[in-house]
């Protein structure tokens, strides 16, 4: 039976990774791989084969750990400590394996014994495991702080991992059993706590009795991590962390005959937690279920582009007004959109967080003492506003996809293209517009009640009458910037799916970069002709009246400009999802 | 009514459907039907507007739907198999929101009965969420209809209802074709076809094989005069037989 399942585990691999290769056949994906690979070789594993290329000598070694690897093993025990701890507080009651869907509607019927799945399970799961220990040991680069070789790194990395895997389960186990026997998750969580407590206690008071480390005003960091480590090793902590620690040492190994002198416990340890996962087996089999059906909703939600993995609403939201039977109908998708978003998204909250900008500004601008706060309140509202307004539309590009579900829906409806496009693209635009609004009032007032007018001088320049100026040009920048994503979901729908179980792999890495590429580009060309008309316009008015009239005027002419190409834009984006054929795509 | 007229649609190389003609008349009922893979869903989306055909036209209630796209869209209505749905709107905004779509002024007047018909009249306030998968699909029924088409694709329409809702579905279908509406029904149901349609379509690899009134249709292929439209379906669609060679030849 077991052969069987070996059959499946090998197939679908070879077949993925076949599917991968045979898809780079397509010039898209293969310049996409291309893309992906030069990404890895510069930014990622760039500096590691440097690294392996270039023997590292005592003293390089002795410069990065100039307390001995010894020093850090607390450090690490520790964070595995705090990892284990996490899913014994927020792990669930019912003890549930990681299957897909296929596998418990094929495996769980038919003749297996539960001993020969859970085999297969780990097996399945040291694919992953090795995998990571791989991706791990290339990304901290081996042995640039520790000595040693890669290979020692992916093995220490893969006890680490395979023993906290093997963990994880033998707790899940362990988890349904103890609330079989009545001790439910806040009971566990409450004893959790009663132990930690009492253990903390228990170091507290045996640290306090410990004649002081030196620890005085002045103290060289590499003294502070050496009297921390000292610290975390006193009992009971220092018991508490010793079988972590046996798990750490292996990674931490400067050679091989210095990882194989530490290796011994850490192996024991893992052999431990099989042993306990053999033994403790209960009956997974109608939790795994429930969590497959959940794996694969959530799944199933990203790649049509949900932002985040959020679950089907289950309460009735309010509605941001009241929805006319006839009237624009794009208004009818800005309804939905809002309701969907929830209650925060109304006027009254842009209104009410204007009036607390105002307010907390003004009151800052009257006490000198807070001055301070105020330039920080500019300069971090400045920041947060451009960085939102650059990379905003960017991050919605998934949520974009989907516009891409519901079009067998909406291409239904007796729209036009255009309607659509501004219906789907309302939403967004508008609450970008909102936040981006209230960024600006907290520069302007900041700034021009600060003196930072060195800074902002060209928008203070025209006071009041520039900011309304740039108030009104962000809203069509947003939305000419939010076309783009829509052009790319429309001319390039299959990159535009990054969560589907096709598009993985270092083809969809390359895929995003070459669509950011396009997306700067596109946007630095349709912004060209409105800063070139705004810059004719500030100089044709900077000479005749002066530069505060000059930007004021410069500003709604770049605007009109912009309002133009975004009316262009989405007429063309129109015609585009009016031809768009749906089947081809699907 | 609509007119479908030469309709072709093709993928590269590949042709989905070919020259597809065929009218559904008001007050008529046409099952489309034909083996996996014989282009139902690909003509229902075409007649639809959903997908743009490569070649051949579509008229509904008398509208070019290539010429004059949202006017024809305003006269039909496209029922899918599969339930999409809004997540954050509640039955009745679902409601709401298609109003507007299609500007139907009256719609709580005409959702009362509607709903009531479909019995969801006490599943107003709820979301999809909430909703089986046969109300779901009761839902995007009741979208459907609200705007009072003149032409109702509906695509494997008893997917996901229970015996009563099955009933009630073949019910208003009737109901609808005998207000005048024109009804095309693409599913694999040929006992439904064979209560609820008046004509029917069969298809084979993308290609019309018959079209015609039911009793027509089955003078045509039945050996027996009270064949099933399963028995018309099967000699319809089967291949010829492959005569054997004489031996020698």
């Amino acid at each position: 039976m077991f052969r069987a399942l070996l059959f499946l585990t090998f197939t679908s691999t070879v077949n993925r990774l076949r599917a991968r290769m045979r898809r780079l056949r397509q010039p898209k994906y293969l310049v996409a791989a291309l893309f992906g690979a030069a990404y890895f070789y510069f930014f990622v594993f760039g500096g590691m084969f440097r690294a392996m290329g270039a023997r590292r000598t005592a003293t390089s070694f002795e410069e990065f750990m100039p307390h001995g690897t010894e020093t850090y093993v607390p450090f690490g025990a520790g964070i595995l400590l705090v990892l284990v701890l996490i899913g014994w507080i927020f792990g669930r009651e019912r003890a549930a394996l990681q299957f897909t869907e296929a596998e418990t509607a094929f495996l769980f019927p038919a003749p297996i014994s539960r001993r020969t799945l859970l085999h297969y399970k780990l097996l399945r799961s040291q694919l992953a495991v090795l995998f990571g220990a791989l991706v791990l040991s290339l990304i901290f680069r081996r042995g640039a702080a520790f000595g040693g070789n890669l290979l020692i790194h992916a093995v220490g990395w893969w006890l680490i991992l395979s023993t906290l895997n093997l963990h994880a389960t033998a707790s899940s186990f362990a988890r349904e059993r103890l609330f079989a026997a009545g001790l439910n998750r806040p009971r566990r969580i409450a004893l959790i706590v009663v132990v930690l407590g009492a253990l903390a206690g228990a170091w507290w008071l045996v640290s306090s009795r410990q004649p002081e480390a030196g620890l005085v005003a002045g103290q060289e960091p590499a003294d502070l991590t050496s009297w921390l480590s000292a610290q975390l090793q006193l009992p009971p902590l220092g018991w508490v962390l010793l079988p972590f620690g046996w798990l750490v040492r292996p990674y931490l190994a400067a050679d091989w005959p210095g990882f194989f002198r530490v290796v011994g416990p850490a192996a024991l340890l893992l052999a431990g937690h099989y042993f306990w996962v053999m033994r403790s087996a209960v009956a997974f089999e109608e939790a795994s279920i429930e969590q497959a059906a959940k794996t694969a909703q959530i799944l199933d939600r990203m790649r049509r582009g949900g932002l985040t993995v959020t679950r089907t609403p289950k309460k009735k939201k309010p509605q941001p007004f009241p929805l006319a039977p006839r009237g624009w109908v794009p208004v009818a998708f800005l309804w939905k959109s809002l309701i969907g978003l929830g209650p925060w998204y109304r006027l009254r909250t842009w209104l009410v967080l204007a009036a607390a900008i105002v307010a907390v500004t003004t009151w800052l601008g009257h006490a000198p003492g807070y001055a301070v706060y105020l330039k920080v309140i500019g300069v971090l509202s400045m920041s947060f506003g451009l960085y939102l307004l650059v990379l905003g539309p960017l991050f919605l590009r998934r949520h974009m996809i989907v516009i891409l579900d519901q079009l067998e829906l909406t291409k239904s409806y007796p729209l036009p293209g255009w309607q659509i496009i501004v219906g789907e693209l309302l939403t967004p635009a508008v609450v970008m517009t909102f936040v981006e609004w209230l960024f600006l009032l907290a520069v302007v007032l900041a700034g021009g009640s600060l003196g930072l007018k060195g800074q902002l001088h060209f928008l203070l320049a025209g006071g009041f009458g520039a900011a309304a100026g740039i108030a009104l040009l962000v809203p069509p920048l947003i939305a000419l910037m939010m076309c783009l994503p829509v052009a790319t979901l429309l001319y390039f729908p299959s990159w535009s799916r990054p969560g589907s179980a096709q598009h993985g792999g270092i083809e969809a890495i390359g895929q995003s970069m070459i669509l950011m590429i396009g997306y700067v580009l596109a946007l630095l060309l349709g912004l060209l002709p409105a800063a070139v008309a705004g810059g004719l316009a500030w100089f044709i008015t900077n000479a005749l009246v002066g530069p505060a009239a000059a930007i004021t005027v410069a500003l709604p002419v770049a605007s009109g400009l912009l309002v133009f190409e975004v009316a262009a834009a989405v007429w063309g984006l129109g015609g585009a999802l009016e031809r768009f054929d749906l089947s081809r795509e699907t | 009514m609509i007119e479908v007229c030469g309709l072709t649609k093709r993928y590269g190389d590949f042709t989905a459907v070919r020259e597809l003609s065929f009218t559904v008349r008001p007050g008529e009922v046409a099952g489309l039907v034909g083996p996996n893979g014989a282009g139902k869903t690909t003509t229902l989306r075409c007649a639809a507007g959903i997908i743009p055909p490569t070649l051949g036209s579509v008229r509904v209630a008398g509208v070019d739907l290539a010429t004059d796209p949202v006017a024809a869209k305003r006269h039909l209505a496209f029922l899918p198999d599969e339930p999409k749905l809004f997540e954050h709107l509640t039955v009745e905004q679902h409601l709401n929101f298609v109003a507007r779509v299609y500007g139907v002024a009256d719609w709580r007047d005409r959702a009362g009965p509607l709903l009531a018909e479909l019995e969801m009249d006490d599943k107003r306030g709820l979301l999809p969420g909430e909703l089986s998968r046969g109300m779901k699909q009761k839902l995007v029924i009741a979208c459907g209809l609200l705007h009072a088409p003149k032409v109702i694709f509906f695509d494997e329409p008893l997917t996901g209802l229970d015996p009563g809702g099955i009933r009630r579905m073949k019910e208003t279908m009737r109901r609808l074709a005998r207000e005048g509406a024109a009804l095309i029904l693409s599913s694999h149901l040929l006992s439904l076809l064979d209560e609820v349609c008046t004509h029917v379509v069969i298809l084979k690899a993308g290609e019309k094989v018959a079209d015609g009134p039911i009793p027509d249709i089955r003078a045509r292929y039945a050996v027996q005069p009270d064949a099933s439209l399963e028995d018309v379906f099967f000699r319809a669609t089967e291949d010829p037989p492959v005569l054997e060679p004489p031996p020698g030849a």
